[in-house]
């Protein structure tokens, strides 16, 4: 971790020094093309989600920026707030119409969505068309700093471009960055784990939307121009050349990629054709044996291992303390008939044990479970259950005692929870239980126990109750193996 | 009804006829895109490319070999199909385990390189390609003078198309490609080559748009671009017309053609768009395509 | 007596030492810097012959200026504004370029002009075409020089309308250049007596003409005008001989075509073009002796007015700097207004206050397949039409500092 840190402090010190050896124009370019690659790569590196639009956010908040500056005369930094905002906007919009499809679906609709902003920057008249927006005013930052000199202006640039990644990572490694990981890797689990992957993916959307935004409206107070290269589709296509080549997944990679495709750009600007068939080489040869890409390779090969790409997962330490911890429990409980009390001790035990050390329990993404009886108007049994389960890790929703069929069936609708946990007393529920059965949603596991089930053998297959608890041991060994086969 | 949209019935219906053959051209386009997607589930995005080569192909056997059209429509396919199926081999079969995204960015290079490699040699404005001499002449239909050529370019696409829906759907081979490509596993155990099968598809998709090139080159210019123009336009009638599908796209085609047809003659700056204003309304509504089915 | 008897000696002494102190050259290298665009669309009729006429054009001075080495630079523009604009920065900032040439597509001028205004350098657009480059954006430091949209629309439309074709419809690529373009035709052909009958847009670029060409077709105007460049004219050009436009008696006029462009289409699909141009390489001996030199260079091929133009630009501003005796931008734009331009490509060419070269300019016609004798053997010249009546007037300028001298 240490030598990370270190890395990313030579890094910034570099980029503190850096204009006095390299044009600072050239290097305020490859920033603002590293902030958007970096913001591209929240949905593709984290999400999974390739787009083929973003130029439409760079290039149109590029426009709305410039136009700001230039026709409103408002100062850079709220002229650069506008654009970011009209991007944010449009990135909402166009989220919540394409987030709903998947994979290539997702691409081709926001390469469409694309397309159509591409026709309207060339027809609406504020834009220029062709020519663009030219001679746009860098004017005064905060009214006072005066932004018209290069090396002033780099360092706005330097620090923006911090800012933004910062705040991408700060995203990233926060829960709401763990869920997005989560969706990408198996949206269907992270649906039956209870979570609204829909509104999730669209916030990301929207930032990633907005913070290319924000990257155009800087590139256009570096260039002082707006132009239609901005919007057009290679310009979509070239971000993802930028982040394939850094390393899809990573903070710094798709801004290392970024610097480089720039550099390629810049001083191969002579050779006309062959920038392109070198692009095409470098998607190739990404794809075939770099899929990693430039930063992917280099924290590969510093750890020294193979990093899996699921890098939320904690230590694996802590997690096997538990899992030990549950193990004692049971095979204590193996020889002896635990009681309710022992039961309850233990729970209460492990709990406490767990938010002392801020311990997720079995699962770094916690299952929920809705609990109900409808029979029973004491509950003591499915408290034990209750407890236990939360012990676990498990989040638990509690319906209630005597709840109806009907009531528990709609709950489980709207919360698609992964288990639900009923206990029942009576022989004559099982039209009840049936029925409950029956409206469950595909994904979710009925677990559930009771007097019923013990007198009668039959009445778990009668009436489709996927797993039959006998005990609260039981029940802990259930959650258990569970988790080893879901993770399998 | 006519004087109220402000054009006369007979320009009306010579943009019809456009709009059809133009269908017809972005018909048989996408159909080796769609075989290649649907059979392989590869998005070939070197499609735009091979349809240039095809075109090169023609016409460098025309400058250097003296080899006429007719010829060049049975050669081109077959020399730009050998070169697909040397592509198959070595790049795209390490990636049929992945993503399909990989696919899609692994043509996208191998299309920039071939590209850039022309526009080097080539150089950008073109080359002339004649109309062969036994196609041109006008027909004239009263309302529009049609080109001979076009009328051609319409029947030769229809019956492409149809052939190869024919061969795909009903023929043994076609049943033994299908099969091939949905379950490998057990079409192998049945001692049927299924490398050979997905190689021969993918390079049947690549002759295609060899077809598809030397159809185009006595209309449009033959210069290192074209595929470039033409791969997103080709793309959109894929993805509408459902991505599995073959007489999906191939109706796609028609019906778009129809449609940038009727849009040139009311908002013409927005033919080039509409095909996108299209596709996502109907990935939208019926997100797998007209016609398509989500495997 | 004796001081007053020295004080003309140590004055002439004095200026004697001056002058050759004012004889600077910044850097102590002239440098020019050829921008266009090196592999797109326009790279056969600009590109790198543009760069080889530069070349010739430093050679034929004598490789030094001032007794400083003259360096030619290139870069690919992309046709894009903002590479254009970095590359224009960069060269100015950190390569210590003194004046930019050639410049195809407008956008890139208008954001190249604007640079080289504000830091005072010097640019020659040679292949760039609209006419507010010496008007709305002008620049005292900048500099049209081949030809631009209204000589064009002037030249074509003037002559068409005058030999019969005095209705018009207009196929316009849609976007600034298209517009442009058929706006100065439309004014100069309903001034000649002419109709305009109407115009599609077509999006830029664009494949297919087949159903635009239609509409042309419907409206039965004798001539079709092609206010469009490039690929989009050759693609309009190819399929109008496809839909029997011209056998069915209506004439194309090309707005904007080059030597290039017909060689592209081949003169079957492109006789009896009718095109204004700012040059021809078979025009007479003179042309013919360039145009070889420039030809063994550049493969068999023949010059376009552009890359001609590039190097009676590059000619022109050497000549400047020696005259005036520096290579600071200001003095050398007074002293490229001064002098006249005698080369091959313009005799008697003079430079406007605003920046435009005004010099002869030629109609001419695509001939017919058989009657070219030789390779790049493509027009006929039809008239020649003098500078002062092909470009717009100095006073209808549009030019800010100009019109600020009027007041």
């Amino acid at each position: 971790m240490r030598h990370i840190k270190m890395g990313h402090i030579a890094l910034l010190a570099a980029g503190l020094v850096a204009p006095y050896f390299i044009y600072p124009v050239f290097l305020m370019k490859s920033l603002c093309f590293a902030l958007f690659a970096a913001a591209f790569n929240l949905l593709l590196g984290y999400v999974g989600l390739l787009s083929f639009g973003h130029a439409a956010f760079f290039g149109f908040g590029a426009y709305v920026c410039g136009h700001a500056a230039k026709i409103w005369g408002l100062t850079p930094e709220l002229a650069m707030l506008t654009g970011t905002a009209v991007g944010s906007f449009m990135g909402l919009l166009f989220g919540w119409l394409a987030i709903r499809r998947q994979g290539i679906y997702f691409a081709m609709i926001t390469l469409a969505m694309a397309q159509m902003v591409y026709f309207f920057c060339v027809q609406a008249p504020f834009t220029h068309g062709e020519d663009g927006i030219q001679a746009i005013p860098r004017g005064f930052l905060f009214g006072l700093i005066d932004l018209n000199s290069n090396m002033t202006l780099y360092y706005f640039v330097l620090t923006v471009f911090v800012l933004g990644l910062l705040f991408l990572q700060r995203i990233i490694h926060s829960p709401f960055g763990h869920v997005l990981k989560a969706v990408r890797e198996n949206e269907p689990r992270a649906i039956s784990l209870g979570y609204k992957t829909h509104r999730y993916k669209l916030l990301a959307f929207v930032l990633s939307a907005g913070i290319s935004s924000l990257a155009g409206s800087m590139k256009v107070l570096v260039f002082q121009l707006a132009s239609l290269t901005d919007v057009h589709w290679h310009a979509s296509g070239e971000v993802v050349l930028m982040t394939l080549l850094g390393g899809v997944g990573t903070v710094l990679g798709p801004a290392v990629g970024a610097f480089i495709v720039a550099a390629i750009q810049n001083y191969l600007a002579q050779i006309g054709a062959w920038v392109t068939i070198i692009q095409g080489v470098i998607f190739v040869v990404c794809v075939l044996t770099f899929r990693r890409g430039i930063i992917g390779e280099l924290e590969a090969w510093w750890l020294g291992r193979t990093r899996s790409r699921n890098d939320y997962a904690p230590d694996p330490g802590p997690f096997m303390e538990f899992r030990q911890k549950l193990l004692d429990c049971l095979n204590g409980w193996e020889s002896t008939s635990p009681t309710r009390e022992s039961y309850l001790n233990a729970a209460r035990e492990l709990t406490t044990w767990r938010s002392d050390r801020n311990h997720p329990g079995l699962w770094a993404l916690p299952p929920l479970m809705l609990t109900a009886t409808i029979d029973d108007g004491l509950g003591h049994g499915l408290e034990v259950i209750e407890k236990l389960a939360e012990a676990a890790g498990v989040r638990i929703h509690s319906l209630g005692l005597l709840q109806s069929p009907e009531s528990i069936s709609e709950a489980c609708r709207k919360l698609a929870p992964r288990f639900l946990g009923l206990t029942v007393l009576q022989l004559d529920s099982d039209d009840w239980v049936a029925d409950i059965v029956r409206r469950l949603p595909s994904s979710t596991l009925l677990v559930a126990g009771g007097p019923a089930f013990q007198y009668d053998e039959d009445f778990a297959r009668r009436t489709g109750t996927h797993v039959v608890i006998k005990n609260g041991a039981a029940f802990l060994q259930f959650l258990m193996e569970w988790e080893e086969r879901a993770t399998a | 009804m006519f004087e109220m949209i402000g054009i006369p019935p007979q320009a009306f219906f010579g943009q019809l006829l456009l709009g059809v053959i133009n269908g017809s051209f972005y018909a048989v386009l996408s159909l080796g895109l769609a075989l290649i997607f649907g059979l392989l589930n590869v998005i070939n995005f070197t499609h735009g490319a091979q349809y240039m080569l095809g075109a090169y192909v023609a016409w460098l056997s025309m400058s250097y070999a003296g080899v006429n059209y007719w010829l060049s429509l049975l050669i081109a396919p077959v020399v730009v199909g050998t070169f697909g199926i040397l592509m198959e081999r070595l790049f795209l079969r390490w990636l049929y385990k992945l993503d399909h995204l990989y696919g899609l960015l692994l043509t996208f290079g191998l299309a920039l390189i071939i590209e850039g490699v022309f526009r080097q040699f080539f150089g950008i404005s073109g080359q002339p390609y004649p109309i062969p001499p036994q196609l041109t002449g006008l027909q004239n239909l009263g309302f529009m003078f049609l080109p001979n050529y076009r009328a051609w370019v319409v029947m030769a696409s229809l019956f492409i198309c149809l052939s190869t829906w024919l061969v795909i759907e009903k023929t043994r081979l076609g049943a033994y490609l299908r099969a091939a490509t949905e379950n490998p596993t057990l079409v192998q155990a049945f001692g049927i080559n299924v490398p050979l099968m997905i190689t021969l598809t993918y390079g049947l998709g690549v002759a295609l748009a060899a077809f598809a090139g030397v159809l185009a080159a006595p209309i449009y210019q033959v210069k290192p671009t074209m595929g470039a123009d033409m791969i997103i336009v080709v793309f959109a009638v894929v993805v509408i017309g459902g991505m599995g599908s073959i007489m999906g796209s191939v109706i796609t085609g028609f019906i778009l053609g129809l449609l940038e047809g009727l849009t040139k003659v009311f908002y013409p700056e927005a033919s080039n768009t509409i095909i996108f204003v299209a596709m996502a309304v109907v990935l939208l509504i019926k997100p797998a395509g007209l016609f398509g089915r989500i495997n | 007596m004796k001081k007053m008897n020295s004080l003309p000696f140590l004055l002439v002494l004095g200026c004697l030492m001056a002058s050759s102190v004012c004889a600077q050259v910044s850097d102590n290298v002239v440098k020019i810097g050829v921008l266009n665009d090196q592999s797109g669309t326009y790279s056969d009729l600009s590109g790198p012959g543009s760069v080889e006429a530069v070349k010739m054009a430093v050679e034929d001075f004598g490789g030094t200026v001032l007794g400083k080495p003259i360096e030619v630079v290139f870069a690919d523009h992309q046709n894009k504004p903002d590479i254009g604009a970095n590359i224009a920065n960069k060269w100015i900032d950190v390569e210590k370029v003194d004046m930019i040439i050639d410049l195809p597509t407008t956008s890139v001028c208008l954001a190249v002009q604007e640079i080289c205004k504000n830091k005072n350098r010097i640019d020659i657009i040679s292949t760039g075409a609209s006419v507010i480059l010496t008007n709305e954006n002008c620049s005292p430091t900048g500099f049209h020089w081949a030809y631009d949209n209204y000589a064009l629309a002037k030249g074509t439309g003037l002559a068409m309308v005058k030999d019969g074709g005095d209705t018009w419809f207009f196929l316009t690529a849609d976007y600034a250049f298209g517009h442009d373009l058929e706006k100065s035709t439309s004014e100069a052909v309903t001034k000649a007596g002419g109709k305009v009958l109407g115009s599609v847009r077509h999006p830029f670029p664009n494949n297919d003409f087949s159903s635009f060409l239609l509409q042309a077709q419907a409206s039965k105007a004798k001539v079709i005008g092609l206010a469009n460049a490039g690929g989009d004219t050759i693609n309009a050009i190819k399929q109008a001989a496809e839909f029997g436009i011209t056998q069915s008696g209506q004439r194309l006029a090309g707005l904007l075509v080059f030597i290039s462009d017909v060689h592209s289409l081949g003169l079957k699909a492109a006789q009896g073009l009718v095109v204004t141009t700012g040059f021809y390489w078979d025009l007479n001996d003179e042309t013919r002796a360039w145009s070889k030199r420039w030809s063994q260079r550049m493969n068999g091929r023949m010059p376009t007015m552009s890359q001609a133009g590039c190097y009676s630009g590059a000619l022109h501003y050497l000549k400047a700097i020696q005259a005036a005796n520096t290579d600071e931008a200001k003095a050398v734009s007074q002293k490229m207004r001064e002098l006249p331009v005698n080369d091959f490509f313009a005799k008697n060419g003079k430079v406007r206050e605003d920046g435009r070269m005004v010099h002869d300019m030629y109609l001419v016609q695509v001939k017919k397949p058989e009657e070219s004798k030789y390779p790049w053997d493509y027009y006929k010249i039809l008239r020649t039409i003098p500078g002062d009546e092909a470009y717009k007037p100095l006073a209808e300028t549009q030019c800010p500092y100009l019109l600020d001298k009027k007041k």
